[in-house]
C-alpha cells in the first residue's frame, strides 16, 4: 500500500515545515500577548515540553514500523473504536488545516488585498494546495526541501537586515508577567508548534530509507527550528518593542516593515513574507494528503488505483472550500485570543495517540 | 476623489507627516489608531509638528522639490540629529512605542516655514521661483494639560546625549574669550540607578576630536588638555542638567527616566496605577558623570595624551 521511499533528511524537512506552520498569525500574537517580555522564559519551558511530545511521537513512529498511523490503530484497537478514533483524528486534522489556511487568507486579505472579496483570495490560494494534495508523500518531501531552502534564505536575509534596528532595551523587563500567563503561553506554544508533527505518522517508518538516523535528524531539526523561532521573537520584541508587537495580529510581518537597507531598499516586506506563504501552503497540502490516505484506508479504497485514490480528497477539498468561503467569510479579523479554541481540536489526536502509545498492549 | 492629478497616493512611500499641535493635544489617539490600522503605512516615516506655522502651507511649499537637497525636510531633521544633536527624528514606530510605554513621552521636531515677502511663482514646477523654505527651530513636547514645552539647543543636545541619539555631533564650548568646537566620534550614555536612595546617575562617555580651536591653552601641555576636558564635560553636564531640570519643573518625563526604571527596576514604582509624571519623577535625584576622551584628528591609535 505504501510503496514510496523517502530519506530521513526529507522526513526531517517535512517535520521542520509542520513545526512552523501555525506560528504566524496564531501562535506568535497569542504568546506575545500572554508572556510579554517574559516570552524567552516561556520559549525555554516550551522547548522542554516539546521534547516530551517528540519522545511520544518517536515512540509511536517506532512501533509497527511497516504501518502508518491508521494501520497501527486498526492493528491495536477494536474495529468500532478504531473507526471512531480515526474519524476524530481526521476531523482534527481538517480543523487544523482550516485554521492555518484561514490565517493565511486573512493575512493576505487584511494586508494586501483589502478590497478584494476574500473568496477570490481563497480560491487562488487553494489551487496550488489542491494540486499538491494529488501527489504522494515522496513528491511532497521534495516540495518540503524547496520550501525549507526558500524560507531559510528569506529568514537569513530578513534577520540580518533587522540587526541594525535591534534595541536590547526593548527586551526588558525580563519578568513582567505572572507564572499563570507564562504557563499558558508555554503550553499553547508547545501544542500549536509540536502537535502538527503528529501528521508525520502517516509515513511508516520502513518507508524512510535511512531510518537509523531519524531520531538524530529530528532532534537537530527541532533544535534548529527552536533557535529560528527564538531569533524571530527576539527580532520582533527588540525591534518593535512588546507594546507595538501586541497591537498587531501579524507582528512577524510588521517587523519586516522596518527593514531599510542603505536607505534605498525598503518596503520589501511583501516579498519577504513569502516564506510564511510557502510553509503554510505546504503544511495545508500535507494535511490534505494525510486526510486522503486516512479516508482511503477507512473506506477501503485501493490506494494503488490512481483514478480512485484522489476522489475522496477532492470531495474533502470541496467541503473545505465551502466551509472557508461560506461558513467562515467574516472571520477576517480574528481576535488572536480566540485561537485558543482550536487547541481542543489540536490536542485531541495527540492525547489519544499518546495514550495509545503508552499502552502496554501497543508495545 | 482626486480630480486634479492622475497620480495615486501611495501611503507606503510617506516620508513624513506633520501633525498640528491641535491634533497632538486633542486627537493623537486617533492618529495612532490610524497608523496602526492602515496596513500600507510604513513604520519608519517621520512625525513632525509645527507650533508657529500652518502645516498646510508647509506642505504646499515647493522647497522640497528644489534641486538643493538641503531643503529636503526629512534630510534636514536626520542630519540635525546626527550631526548637531539639536533635533530628533521621531519615527512613527517611536511615536507608537513612546505612546504605549510607561514613563516616556513623545518629543517632536518643531518646524517653521520661513516666508519671504515676495510672492512665489508655483504654477509650473519647472518655472517655479522658490523663495520660502522650511527650517527646524527646536524640539517640542506637549503636556497632558496641552502646554507646549520647547527645548532650547542645550536641552535638545542633553536629550539626545541621554538617549544615545548622537553619532557625529558638533558641540561648541567657550573658553575664556574664545571658543572651541568638537565633533563626537562616539557617545554612550548609561543610567545607573541607586533607587534605594532615589538616585540615578547619568554616566556619559564621549570620544571627541577638536575641529576648531580658538582657546589660548597650549594643546601640547597635558594640564591644558585636562582643562579642555573639564570645560567640555562641564558644558555637556550643563546641557544634561538643563534637560533634566526642565522635565522636573514641568513634571513631564520626556527623557524616559520612568521608562528606564520600569524596564530595570519595575517594583520601584506602580506605573499601572500611579502617575509617574506627578508622583515619581520629582523624587529622583540625579548625579552626572561625564567623561571626555580627546582624540587628535586622523589618529587611529587613540587619545592625544
Amino acid at each position: 500500500m505504501n510503496n514510496y521511499k523517502i530519506n530521513s533528511l526529507s522526513f526531517s524537512l517535512i517535520f521542520g515545515c509542520l513545526l512552523n506552520s501555525s506560528l504566524m498569525g496564531m501562535v506568535f500574537p497569542y504568546i506575545l500577548n500572554e508572556a510579554k517580555t517574559s516570552i524567552f522564559i516561556s520559549l525555554g519551558i516550551s522547548f522542554i515540553l516539546g521534547l516530551f511530545l517528540i519522545f511520544i511521537f518517536l515512540k509511536i513512529l517506532n512501533s509497527n514500523p511497516d504501518k502508518n498511523i491508521f494501520e497501527k490503530l486498526e492493528h491495536v484497537l477494536p474495529k468500532f473504536i478504531y473507526i471512531i478514533i480515526s474519524l476524530l483524528i481526521l476531523l482534527s486534522v481538517f480543523l487544523y488545516t482550516l485554521a492555518i489556511f484561514t490565517r493565511l487568507t486573512t493575512f493576505i486579505s487584511s494586508e494586501f488585498l483589502t478590497e478584494t472579496p476574500k473568496i477570490f483570495i481563497e480560491l487562488i490560494l487553494i489551487l496550488p494546495v489542491i494540486y499538491m494534495s494529488l501527489f504522494d508523500i515522496d513528491t511532497l518531501s521534495r516540495i518540503a526541501t524547496l520550501a525549507i531552502i526558500f524560507s531559510l534564505s528569506f529568514f537569513i536575509f530578513n534577520f540580518t537586515s533587522l540587526i541594525s534596528n535591534i534595541d536590547l532595551n526593548n527586551l526588558k523587563p525580563l519578568l513582567n508577567n505572572s507564572f499563570i500567563h507564562l504557563s499558558k503561553s508555554s503550553i499553547i506554544y508547545t501544542i500549536f508548534n509540536i502537535v502538527p508533527i503528529f501528521l508525520l505518522l502517516i509515513i511508516p517508518k520502513n518507508n524512510i530509507k535511512d531510518n537509523n538516523k531519524l531520531t538524530k535528524n529530528i532532534i537537530i531539526t527541532y533544535l534548529f527550528s527552536s533557535i529560528i523561532v527564538l531569533l524571530i521573537i527576539f527580532a520582533i520584541v527588540s525591534v518593535l518593542g512588546i507594546d507595538i508587537a501586541n497591537l498587531y495580529t501579524f507582528p512577524t510581518y510588521v517587523v519586516l516593515k522596518t527593514i531599510n537597507i542603505f536607505s534605498f531598499i525598503s518596503n520589501i516586506e511583501n516579498l519577504n513574507i513569502l516564506m510564511w506563504y510557502v510553509i503554510i501552503s505546504f503544511s495545508t497540502g500535507f494535511a490534505f494528503v494525510y486526510i486522503k490516505i486516512g479516508l482511503n484506508k477507512l473506506l477501503n479504497i485501493n490506494y494503488q488505483i490512481e483514478k480512485k485514490k484522489n476522489k475522496t480528497i477532492i470531495i474533502i477539498e470541496l467541503l473545505f472550500i465551502i466551509i472557508v468561503a461560506i461558513i467562515l467569510p467574516k472571520e477576517i479579523y480574528i481576535n488572536h485570543k480566540r485561537n485558543i479554541y482550536y487547541i481542543i481540536a489540536m490536542y485531541l489526536p495527540a492525547a489519544i495517540l499518546s495514550t495509545i502509545a503508552l499502552k502496554k498492549k501497543y508495545k | 476623489m482626486n480630480l486634479k492629478t492622475s497620480k495615486i497616493f501611495l501611503s507606503s512611500s510617506i516620508e513624513y507627516v506633520i501633525l498640528d499641535k491641535e491634533v497632538i493635544n486633542n486627537n493623537l489617539k486617533e492618529v495612532i489608531d490610524f497608523i496602526t490600522r492602515d496596513t500600507k503605512l510604513s513604520l519608519e516615516f517621520l512625525i513632525l509638528t509645527t507650533t508657529d506655522s500652518d502645516p498646510e502651507k508647509i506642505l504646499s511649499n515647493l522647497s522640497e522639490f528644489n534641486a538643493n537637497p538641503a531643503t529636503n525636510l526629512s534630510e534636514i531633521i536626520k542630519l540635525s540629529k546626527e550631526r548637531y544633536g539639536i533635533s530628533y527624528s521621531l519615527t512613527s514606530r517611536e511615536l507608537l512605542n513612546n505612546y504605549l510605554a510607561y514613563g516616556i513621552e513623545n518629543v517632536f521636531p518643531n518646524i517653521y516655514l520661513n516666508e519671504e515677502n515676495e510672492e512665489e511663482s508655483t504654477k509650473l514646477l519647472e518655472q517655479s521661483n522658490i523663495k520660502n523654505y522650511t527650517s527646524i527651530i527646536d524640539l517640542v513636547t506637549f503636556t497632558k494639560d496641552k502646554k507646549a514645552i520647547h527645548l532650547n539647543k542645550n536641552e535638545a543636545l542633553g536629550y539626545n546625549i541621554i538617549n544615545n541619539n548622537i553619532t557625529n555631533a558638533t558641540i561648541t564650548a567657550s573658553c575664556n574669550d574664545d571658543y572651541l568646537s568638537i565633533e563626537t566620534l562616539k557617545s554612550k550614555t548609561k543610567l545607573i540607578d541607586n533607587l534605594k536612595n532615589n538616585k540615578i546617575t547619568i554616566k556619559s562617555n564621549l570620544d571627541v576630536e577638536i575641529i576648531y580651536y580658538g582657546c589660548k591653552y597650549d594643546l601640547e601641555d597635558i594640564k591644558s588638555l585636562e582643562k579642555i576636558k573639564t570645560i567640555l564635560s562641564e558644558e555637556i553636564k550643563k546641557c544634561i542638567e538643563e534637560t533634566v531640570q526642565t522635565a522636573k519643573t514641568n513634571k513631564f518625563d520626556y527623557i524616559g527616566i520612568g521608562n528606564y526604571i520600569y524596564k530595570n527596576n519595575k517594583k520601584y514604582f506602580d506605573f499601572k496605577n500611579k502617575n509617574w509624571n506627578e508622583e515619581g519623577l520629582n523624587k529622583i535625584n540625579f548625579d552626572y558623570d561625564i567623561k571626555i576622551n580627546l582624540y587628535s584628528q586622523g589618529n587611529l591609535k587613540g587619545d592625544i595624551q
